[in-house]
């Protein structure tokens, strides 16, 4: 087989083994758990989550603000990475657009998941005032997802061009790749055009991304709440945004290379870097928890100190500790020896980033509402208190196994790694196959 | 041989005559129905006429309660004769008011005194009430003088007819304001022999366009009832409004949206959009492009 | 997605059926007046006016003493109260609560009356009187703390549909149809003044079917919006004193019209300028800069020691629970 022939074949969709099947079939079970917990909410209204008027934003918000952080992540890799002429990070660009614009398709439903009242979904865009900013995260959101999936879909032409002969014999996917493929030859036309559409769309996507998390930040820090009324609010979300996003595509880039055995795409080189990169990261991010806590810690103002008194020794103290701590500290030090920075061990790590990035979202929406300024009184002794009920959990991780499945559903069909990159960058040109006179 | 004792038949049947009478009593005090309660007050609007405020009520179950539905017959009194001059029913909270524009009079009779009878009849629910009421009319009148740029609010009290001045009556001068008028000067104030009060208004009032309404009234007087009176005059400051309704805020609606909101994430949006729309303009170039 | 189109659309015809009714009724109200003034029908006057419930006839005395029956929304209202829409609110009037705290005695009777005629169903009452301690040397005492009705609302600037507004003459309501129950109103305001409607809320089946009237809060309470205090403009629109200020036995709610510099409790009234100036009255969190429309007068030389309204104080709940018959 030829040099070009090992690429395609390597870096082509594949079947799904029985791990495969049945990861899928526990996605769809998990989502099918939480919609039937969905359309128990659309019939008794919010009153089956364990929010109330003083816990008036839970889980459901903080697991908005993570899917938007995760999407950040599109822009990290394929853009910042890309327009500064790093060339290590290009077998992950499929990866993160990938996983960028499931998380922010899953952004969108989310947050239409709180709304008291999704029938009136409209009334956004008919009565919508440009002065909130939830108007602003709408239009942002909308803007990036259009943003994201071009950027998707452009390195991804001549790859479908490719594998449309690749896969002559499956009807099914020959229609799709054809179509989807939009009659790419890799002429010097079509080249410059793309060349310019992609270098557009990486320049464009920045602002952008740095604005949906902006604005989403803003969503907490226009409100007077202490823990919320920080000027810090952007910059601190964007940097959490981007250790929560380097974290995910490490996660799943380690799966898809044990998967599909791209051990020659996708080398312990690339681990190596993603990991002094998730280190970098993660001090940026620290750099920021530092200035969010110890500086109002140092005041102590009326507000802020039941606040910071519940994170620091109350009952949010293990779960704060344990997200700075194991998310962000221990990390840092692992990943600071090489050992910790082989794929295993930084999978696992990884891993925990992401779980950490998640509670950490948590610990930023559910205690503050907590703690109001006027005193919590004349209501029911649960009101002082929140923890999601298990339907809030299960709509949770049916969107969480959404956002999984839209990557698995997208990787079973587009290749993980750019197979038109890898060949120009390993300058494996097609072999032109010689008429038989 | 016994003798029939004949004289205590006549006892027996008193005894039974009163045993009967006093077991049909309880059941008779069961269906005896409440009184109803009126009470009335007589109120002249020196511009709009006299009413007659009638608030009724009946003891029930759980203490007195409004009645509603209830006719009520008014009646004017001369001398020996009376004139019924009009029905009215109570509303749900039990009162009602009843409109006398013209009071009649009687052409012998100067004193300006007016016996009235307000009268709720019998019903299958309650018993009938009946009130009188007496009151003796006046012209109230208030007008407003300025002297050296003093305001003062002038009353004077007169009787209909003769115009004579009435003196000894209790005036309260007030400015109307949207709930409860502002009293001016003393709760009270006493007509003199001129019939007439004089109270200072203060320059530091405020009123729609400097508009102030001064009201003069009597207030529950066993005599002449409630009598109101009102001039209007532009002696107060012109209230300043200063409402952001009209203007473009943060908290207007989305049709006064401040400008540099409406115009500069617009045209970055716009920008974007076109741009975005252009790029997939490209794609469709891509596909129409012939290959080399 | 075709579901949420239908649901819209028809949302957007009831709103333009809404309108046309709306318009087809104030000429019929027009029409109405028109005829009924000539037959010389008095203006009526609140006491005799029942419930303002659609559809009711009132009897009325002409002034040659007939009796008439007369649709009562057809009845010209006090010109005082007359308002251009309810999203503009009463001209040339500026609302404002003061509350004495000095007379306050955590009677609650404020709190129920207003429960009642709003028909609140969830355990979080519109009007708290919270048991306030600023700190551990000044003394206690209690604080009915309605709605403030801001002046720069950080609820109205953030709702994203408009749904809560700020009006004319101050007020500050909520348009329960327009409502997306995303809450953040609630996550914007300091006072803890918004409550939400978690699910169906319980009132009764004659309440719940009446259609929505942006001048009465919480008649009818929709699933998925928020409520709050509205400073009761259906009770200024017949020349009544809201619920709150009507029910305190003590006297501790003062209401009125800033323009006017009046306010009065019912029974009390004073100029706005001159009960603050005297009592040195204040505001809730004045450095937030929300200028509320509330003013507190301190609670010195007190009508009654904190300590007797202690037997008043439920912390766990805040709405009395009808009893069922």
């Amino acid at each position: 087989m030829t040099q070009f022939d090992q690429v395609i074949h390597d870096l082509a969709p594949q079947r799904f083994n029985i791990w495969g099947k049945l990861w899928t079939g526990l996605l769809i079970a998990v989502i099918l758990v939480g919609a039937y917990s969905y359309y128990q909410q659309l019939k008794y209204g919010l009153i089956i989550t364990d929010m109330r008027d003083y816990a008036s934003w839970g889980v459901y918000i903080s697991n908005f603000v993570f899917f938007v952080a995760i999407s950040l992540v599109g822009s990290l890799i394929t853009a910042i990475l890309r327009l500064s002429g790093v060339k290590w990070s290009t077998p992950l660009t499929r990866i993160s657009e990938i996983i960028a614009v499931a998380a922010i398709i899953m952004a969108g439903l989310t947050i239409i998941i709180d709304m008291g009242r999704p029938d009136r979904l409209f009334n956004l865009f008919f009565h919508g005032r440009l002065q909130s900013p939830i108007i602003w995260d709408v239009i942002v959101i909308t803007t990036y997802l259009v943003i994201s999936v071009l950027l998707l879909y452009y390195p991804l032409l001549p790859d479908l061009a490719i594998l449309k002969k690749y896969f002559a014999k499956n009807k099914w996917f020959t229609t799709w790749y054809t179509w989807l493929s939009i009659n790419w030859t890799g002429s010097p036309i079509q080249k410059r055009l793309s060349r310019r559409s992609i270098r557009a769309l990486s320049v464009m996507i920045i602002p952008v991304a740095f604005s949906i998390h902006t604005v989403t930040a803003w969503l907490f820090a226009t409100t007077y709440r202490p823990g919320w009324d920080s000027t810090n609010f952007g910059p601190y979300f964007i940097a959490g945004a981007f250790v929560a996003g380097a974290g995910a595509v490490v996660a799943v880039m380690y799966v898809f290379r044990k998967a599909y055995h791209l051990e020659n795409y996708i080398t312990d080189y690339h681990f190596d870097n993603m990991g002094k990169l998730l280190v970098l990261l993660c001090l940026v991010y620290l750099y920021f928890n530092v200035n969010e806590y110890l500086v109002p810690a140092y005041k102590v103002t009326e507000g802020e100190s039941a606040h910071l008194n519940s994170l620091f020794f109350g009952e949010y103290a293990a779960m704060f500790w344990l997200v700075i701590v194991g998310g962000l500290v221990v990390p840092v030090i692992a990943l600071i020896f090489p050992q910790g920075r082989k794929p295993l061990p930084l999978f696992i790590i990884a891993l925990i980033v992401v779980l950490g990035a998640w509670w950490k979202r948590y610990i930023i929406v559910t205690p503050t509402l907590l703690h109001p300024f006027l005193p919590i009184q004349g209501v029911p002794e649960s009101w002082h208190e929140y923890f999601p009920t298990w339907r809030e959990w299960s709509i949770t991780l049916a969107t969480l196994a959404s956002s999984l499945l839209i990557i698995t559903g997208l990787i079973r069909v587009l290749p993980v790694v750019p197979i038109q990159e890898t060949l120009e960058e390993r300058g494996i040109e097609e072999p032109i196959i010689e008429e038989l006179k | 041989m016994k003798k029939i004792e004949y004289t205590r038949i006549p006892w027996m049947l008193l005894c039974i005559g009163l045993l009967l009478l006093t077991s049909w009593e309880p059941t008779f005090s069961k269906q005896k129905k409440p009184k109803v309660r009126l009470s009335v007050q007589y109120t002249k609007d020196m511009a709009k006429g006299s009413f007659l405020t009638i608030h009724t009520k009946a003891k029930g179950d759980h203490g007195y309660h409004p009645t509603p539905d209830l006719p009520i017959v008014i009646t004017q009194y001369f001398g020996d004769s009376s004139v019924v001059l009009g029905e009215i029913v109570t509303g749900v909270d039990g009162s009602a008011i009843y409109h006398m524009n013209e009071l009649r009079r009687n052409q012998q009779d100067t004193t300006n005194h007016f016996f009235f009878g307000i009268t709720s009849p019998t019903t299958d629910k309650y018993r009938s009430a009946k009130k009188k009421l007496d009151v003796i009319d006046v012209n109230l009148v208030t007008t407003i003088e300025t002297v050296d740029s003093l305001h003062k609010a002038v009353v004077n009290l007169t009787s209909p007819g003769t115009n004579l001045p009435v003196e000894g009556a209790f005036v309260q001068v007030a400015v109307d304001r949207l709930f409860r008028p502002i009293i001016l000067g003393k709760d009270f104030y006493k007509t003199d022999e001129n019939g007439s009060i004089i109270v200072p208004i203060p320059d530091d009032i405020p009123g729609l366009n400097g508009n102030l309404k001064i009201l003069a009234m009597i207030k529950d007087s066993d005599e002449y009832g409630n009598v109101q009176a009102s001039t209007q005059g532009k002696i107060g400051i012109p209230i300043v409004e200063n409402s952001t309704f009209d203007q473009r805020k943060l908290w207007s609606p989305p049709s006064k949206t401040p400008l540099p909101l409406l115009i500069f994430p617009n045209l970055i949006i716009l920008g974007i959009w076109f741009t975005l729309v252009m790029l997939i303009f490209n794609l469709y170039k891509i596909s129409k492009s012939k290959s080399d | 997605m075709a579901r949420e189109k239908e649901i819209a659309r028809s949302d957007n015809a009831s709103d333009k059926n809404k309108q046309r009714r709306a318009f087809i009724d104030k000429s019929m109200k027009l029409g109405l007046a028109a005829v009924a003034g000539t037959f010389g029908v008095t203006r009526l006057i609140e006491s005799a006016e029942g419930k303002a419930i659609p559809g009711e006839s009132v009897e009325l005395m002409t002034t040659d003493g007939k009796l008439v029956k007369v649709d009562q929304r057809s009845v010209e209202k006090i010109p005082e109260a007359e308002h251009v829409n309810p999203r503009e609110g009463f001209a040339h009037r500026k609302f404002v609560m003061v509350i004495d705290l000095a007379r306050c005695k955590n009677a609650r009777k404020c709190q129920s009356s207003c429960n009642k005629n709003h028909y609140i169903t969830g355990p979080n009452a519109w009007l708290k009187v919270y048991k306030m301690q600023n700190s551990e040397e000044e003394s206690p005492y209690w604080q009915p703390t309605t709605c403030q009705h801001c002046d720069k609302p950080p609820c109205v600037k953030v709702c994203p549909v408009d749904a809560t507004f700020k009006r004319r003459d101050g007020i500050v309501l909520i348009d329960n149809d327009r409502c997306i129950g995303c809450r953040f109103c609630m996550a914007a305001c300091p006072y803890s003044t918004r409550v939400f409607n978690w699910g169906e809320p319980d009132q009764p089946e004659e309440i719940a079917a009446l259609p929505n009237d942006l001048d009465y809060g919480g008649v009818p309470a929709e699933k998925g919006t928020v409520d709050k205090c509205d400073f009761c403009p259906h009770m200024i629109d017949k020349g009544k004193l809201p619920h709150c200020v009507t029910a305190c036995p003590n006297g501790v709610f003062f209401f009125g019209d800033q323009y006017e510099d009046t306010v009065t409790n019912g029974d009390e009234t004073y100029r706005l300028s001159e009960l603050l100036e005297e009592k040195s009255g204040y505001r809730l969190m004045e450095e937030l800069g929300t200028k509320p429309s509330v003013y507190y007068l301190p609670p010195k030389d007190r009508l009654q020691e904190f300590e007797k309204g202690l037997d008043n104080y439920d912390e766990f709940n805040s709405v009395e629970k009808e009893e069922k018959s």
